[in-house]
């Protein structure tokens, strides 16, 4: 694998367990991604069977996590969820999903591995650092899970969603005697390692992008997705501290009994009049909480739409539309995702002045939003589309994302969210932004990339396997969730709705028969949810065997791509390029012939350099 | 292969890698305490309390100031000598950078001691009495143990502190050690569930600490078996195989259940045939385990014994007490008074409580119950009440008025020269209590005892006491924390150096200088903090 090493055998553990090489890294981040987001994915199937049969235990393969019978048996009542359990696998979910998980993927990941090899870097600008970042995250997202296992928690793992609000989140489990055998006050500590690592990262690749480009390599000559990568380390390196203000004052009143969320006279039931002093507020841990969390929603995104925007011009064999605008639409998109987070809020009561202008922020930023999605739309018009298995990720996520971005607009708008804030309604909304967009983009920027890392092409096979069933089942799991959202489904009923039945057949009860006429979707979301799982594991199974089974890629530029990664040799080695590269054109170049499209990579000079490219 | 721009700057960008990194992550940084600074004026604009205001020693924070301040002028002779290559003049100056970070750190922590021994608690009323906990009285009336000093004293003597706890609801007087800011409870009777003890050995540690050191072993009331850890151990253990197996048992059946229902009326949706199954186990079959949810213990003699705990670990009844983790003690709460010498008093809050009922506020403080029992603190008051007189005259001249400070807090200046009959002003602080605050050997505090059932909220002065405290510890902590960070990477950098300064001299310049704006960086939050805590 190491031909073009340049120097001396590296041991073992420092080639793949402890490197510091960023395709290594890469590669550790989306294992560790991957494992974590089938983890996420299979909590999340444990709460489907919960929602959709919530009086009947759950089947036993659903109960391996919980390893011993007593164990099992403080997570489960008869064999069944409990609503706390319920609580703390909706919590980890989510957590997992969006910090461990696709943040992770995309930026860690796509981030790590194809960055500098797009830029002509050997290596990020600081390959030690990003070992650590790494590890730390590595680290943080295990201390998170903690709590799954008996030797380490006395409570469980923490279960106040993936907000962690305050009050609920400063009181959950404060009755434990150990606080930090309690999940609740390790979610904390694991944050605070997360977002160490993500900051490690970030200034990572910044750096690694300002200053190690190759020669002749002008800002605008960058593949997007430096761009996007670019634009996602300002957002998780300014973003994030606030979170980690927020998670240590959280930890400093769990651990020393100090009140700056909770306010003045609260009273729980287990707790009773809660002995703190009082006069803090739980807002301003949801300030902190969305000054992160909405700019985290293009972090997850703009790796994503990066993958996609590489996809795209490679399987069109044109360039990508509107290049220049999509650059200038990223930025703008940076900018103003750190000024609409309060649209998470508006039913805390900000008054209608501070809605009005987060209103207004929300709204303006579907336009670069949209002008991403646009482009990427008309780059395919006229195109001699080849339906490979990326390309395949790439045009599912055009729509998908679409419905995702759509369903957007009515909670941008106070009036309308009030109605459906914490309905199904906003579960589906993000679920169809970041399941089937952002997911299927990644998965699309995983068959892209993989023959450059392997030197062999996924199976197409497995693929159909893979994509349409995903395709299918996934619409089947989240469009009735806007259908049950928009009927007043609240997502946080562990019983699916039960408890909001009609007691009788002739009940006058609105709601109640409203909740009746919906409540079966639930098993058929259910089902989806479950065969989801099943169409995930041909991926699983390609991913490993076309390492040994896969068709051998031709040449080093398999799918005529344009942009630096692909001059490198396949896989490439330690220092990554055997010639200094120079850059010589925009990236996405193609010219019309006879015999179709031919790629102008960006590496080979051309006498007749088309007129398009100058600028 | 070899990371470019490691050393050199690169030349369209005039930059070197870790030039940019730093800044970058100073950026982050920047985020970080603006988002703690943030919180702070979040705070304080929707404080429902007093918030207090300069209540922080101003002398030792000022001399901090200076300090940094010479620390980022002398990390950057330290980076100059680097540049000329004078490697002793180099490790020289890091040495003194790193002496300034000593010494802030120094007087931080003297700062942080006084506060974790500063005792405050609220009155019912709303009365906010400072001061320090009294161990002991001696004989001529004169306050001698500070707290702290008493804590390790009182450790010997553990063997006869039965008797004197069990005596300890008679008044204080005397030669009486009185515990004080712990919850005594008698008890011949101690309860444990299991269900939601928690394995925590060192909280059930008092067990073993106080009542096997009195001879009175808590005795299982079935098995006379004397309470041990791993009778406990046993027990959980027992408990949790038996209800599982009782949780396996019953999710079987309800499954065959499920089967059956299913199998007579596969047409009706989930949720119907859920109301006609009968989902109930019958709790009388023969193969369930019977679950024990509590254990419990009496002593062997049928006296009770005293227990003590830190009031936050313990809500406590008049006749019983739950402790975290599900430890329940049934018996009689014992008198349990917080014993303060007091040296600050605030009556904002009543005041302001007052005023919200339309009632004259200082018609309201006569009446509160410290100045109508502690006839020391009415002396006091009355005292003062005479110099805002003078004060209102003084400012009424110039068209103003006293503010809520000088009219409803009292500082120990004010008290100790009440008490003595003098002037406040004719109280000359030392040097040391410009630091640590009044010396409790020399002075003479009025002394107040404040019953469990008349507080409303104590604490020390820690992050709990109030969210000024809590703020005031996170950003100064988290700040602490950056000048011993940065005070270790300039000691690696100053004295570990020697062979990158033979090898690469540059390179370790580039580290020294980017390690320096680390530094600056520092201080300058420092220079944000005095005045935001300190000052206003």
């Amino acid at each position: 694998m190491s031909d073009h090493s340049d120097h001396h055998e590296e041991s073992f553990i420092r080639k793949y367990i402890f490197s510091v090489d960023h395709k290594t890294i890469g590669i550790q981040y989306a294992l560790g991604a991957m494992i974590f987001l089938l983890f996420g994915f299979y909590l999340m199937m444990v709460m489907r069977w919960s929602i959709a049969y919530p009086q009947e235990p759950l089947p036993e393969w659903m109960t391996w996590i919980f390893g011993g019978a007593d164990w099992r048996a403080s997570w489960l009542q008869a064999g069944k969820l409990t609503g706390e359990t319920y609580n703390m696998f909706g919590a980890m979910h989510g957590t997992i999903m969006v910090f461990l998980g696709v943040v992770p993927l995309g930026f860690g990941a796509f981030g790590n591995y194809v960055t500098p090899l797009q830029i002509g870097a050997p290596d990020m600008a600081f390959p030690r650092l990003n070992m650590a970042s790494f590890w730390l995250y590595l680290a943080g997202g295990l201390v998170m899970c903690l709590g799954f296992f008996e030797w380490f928690s006395d409570t469980g793992v923490a279960k106040s969603g993936w907000t962690n609000y305050p009050p609920l989140a400063n009181f959950a489990d404060l009755e434990a005697a150990n606080q930090w055998r309690s999940g609740q006050t390790q979610w904390l500590l694991g944050l605070v390692l997360l977002i160490t690592s993500s900051l490690l990262g970030s200034v990572n690749v910044i750096t690694t992008v300002v200053n190690l480009r190759a020669k002749g390599l002008t800002w605008m000559k960058l593949p997007f997705l430096v761009w996007a990568m670019l634009v996602t380390a300002f957002l998780l390196l300014l973003a994030f501290p606030p979170l980690e203000v927020a998670g240590i004052m959280q930890l400093v009143d769990r651990t020393t009994g100090s009140s700056l969320f909770s306010p003045s006279g609260l009273y729980t039931k287990t707790l009773g009049l809660v002995d703190v002093a009082g006069g803090g507020s739980p807002l301003l841990f949801q300030h902190l909480f969305w000054f992160l969390g909405h700019p985290e929603v293009y972090v997850l995104l703009l790796p994503a739409i990066a993958c996609v925007a590489e996809i795209i011009p490679a399987n069109t064999q044109k360039p990508l539309w509107g290049y220049r605008s999509m650059v200038g639409a990223v930025i703008v998109l940076g900018f103003l995702s750190f000024i609409v987070w309060a649209h998470h809020m508006y039913l805390t009561g900000m008054g209608p002045a501070v809605s009005a202008f987060f209103q207004t922020t929300t709204v303006l930023i579907s336009i670069p939003s949209v002008i991403l999605i646009s482009a990427l739309l008309i780059s395919l018009w006229g195109g001699s589309i080849r339906f490979t298995p990326p390309m395949m990720w790439a045009t599912a996520f055009l729509p998908m994302f679409g419905i995702g971005g759509l369903t957007g607009l009515p909670l941008a708008f106070n009036f309308a969210d009030l109605q459906l804030h914490d309905t199904y309604y906003v579960i589906g909304h993000f679920h169809y932004v970041v399941a089937p967009g952002i997911l299927f983009g990644l998965f699309g920027g995983i068959h892209h990339w993989y023959p450059k890392i392997t030197g062999r092409y996924m199976s197409k096979f497995l693929n159909h396997l893979h994509f349409w069933p995903s395709l299918i089942f996934i619409n089947c799991l989240f469009f009735p969730m806007l259908i049950q959202g928009l009927a007043g489904f609240h997502r946080r009923w562990y019983n699916g709705g039960e408890a909001y039945l009609p007691t009788s057949d002739d009940s006058e009860n609105v709601f109640a028969n409203l909740v009746a006429n919906f409540i079966e979707l639930n098993e058929f979301m259910s089902i989806s949810a479950w065969l989801l799982g099943i169409a995930q594991i041909p991926f699983i199974i390609n991913v490993f065997l076309s390492i040994w089974k896969g068709k051998k890629v031709e040449n080093d530029n398999p799918w005529d791509c344009t942009t630096l990664e692909w001059a490198t040799p396949t896989p490439p080695g330690h220092g990554n390029f055997t010639f200094e590269p120079t850059i010589y054109r925009e990236p996405y170049q193609y010219e019309p012939t006879d015999e179709g499209n031919i790629a102008l990579v960006q590496w080979e000079k051309d006498e007749e350099t088309p007129e398009d490219s100058k600028a | 292969m070899e990371i470019p721009y490691l050393v050199e700057a690169r030349k369209d960008t005039g930059l070197f890698n870790s030039k940019i990194a730093i800044w970058l992550f100073l950026a982050s940084e920047v985020m970080l305490f603006g988002g703690l600074f943030s919180s702070y004026i979040f705070l304080r604009i929707y404080a429902d309390y007093p918030w207090p205001e300069r209540s922080l020693p101003i002398l030792p924070g000022y001399i901090n100031t200076f300090v940094l301040i010479g620390s980022s002028i002398t990390v950057v002779f330290a980076w100059a000598a680097l540049k000329l290559r004078k490697y002793g003049w180099f490790q020289l100056w890091i040495g003194i950078t790193i002496a300034c970070a000593a010494l802030f750190m120094a007087l931080k922590g003297i700062e942080y001691n006084v506060k974790f021994n500063h005792q405050a608690a609220q009155h019912l009323d709303g009365t906010i009495v400072e001061g320090h906990l009294s161990y002991a009285k001696l004989k001529d009336g004169i306050v001698k143990y500070p707290e702290h000093k008493k804590a390790k004293a009182g450790h010997g003597d553990s063997h006869d502190s039965h008797d004197k706890a069990k005596d300890s609801h008679a008044a204080p007087s005397g030669y009486e050690k009185i515990p004080a800011n712990v919850i005594n409870f008698s008890t011949n009777e101690l309860s444990i569930n299991l269900k939601t003890y928690v394995e925590n050995k060192k909280r059930i540690k008092f067990l073993n600490d106080q009542a096997a050191e009195q001879k009175q072993e808590l005795v299982s009331v079935e098995t006379g078996e004397p309470l041990t850890l791993e009778l406990l151990d046993k027990a959980r253990k027992d408990y949790r195989a038996n209800f599982a197996h009782n949780e396996d048992l019953q999710a079987k059946w309800l499954r065959e259940a499920w089967d059956k229902a299913r199998e007579k009326d596969s047409e009706s949706p989930n949720w119907k045939l859920a109301r006609t199954l009968k989902v109930e186990p019958n709790p009388a079959d023969p193969e369930l385990k019977t679950v024990v949810n509590t254990l419990k213990f009496k002593t062997k003699s049928g006296d009770p014994v005293v227990f003590r705990f830190k009031p936050t670990e313990v809500r406590e009844y008049p006749e019983s007490a739950i402790l975290k983790g599900g430890v329940a003690l049934s018996g009689k709460l014992l008198r349990s008074p917080l014993i303060l010498h007091v040296d600050g008093l605030d009556f904002r809050a009543l005041a302001t409580a007052a005023e919200a009922l339309g009632k004259e506020p200082m018609e309201e403080i006569e009446k509160s119950w410290i100045i109508q029992n502690n006839p020391d603190i009415a002396k006091i008051w009355h005292a003062h009440l005479k110099d805002i007189e003078k004060l209102t005259k003084h400012l009424e001249e110039r068209g103003q008025e006293p503010n809520e400070v000088d009219l409803y807090r009292l500082n120990w200046k004010e008290i100790v020269a009440y008490l003595e009959g003098t002037s406040p002003n004719d109280i000359k602080d030392s040097l040391v209590e410009k630091f640590k605050g009044p010396d409790y050997y020399k002075r003479h505090f009025p002394e107040v005892t404040l019953e469990r059932n008349q507080i409303h909220f104590e604490s020390k002065f820690t992050p709990r006491w109030n969210n000024f405290y809590a703020i005031y510890f996170i950003i100064t902590g988290l700040h602490g924390l950056h000048v011993i960070g940065g005070a270790i990477v300039l000691f690696y950098f100053g004295f570990r150096s020697r062979k990158m300064y033979e090898s690469n001299p540059t390179w370790l310049t580039n580290r020294v200088e980017v390690a320096g704006l680390f530094w600056h960086f520092v201080d300058l939050v420092w220079i944000f903090l005095f005045p935001v805590l300190y000052l206003m």
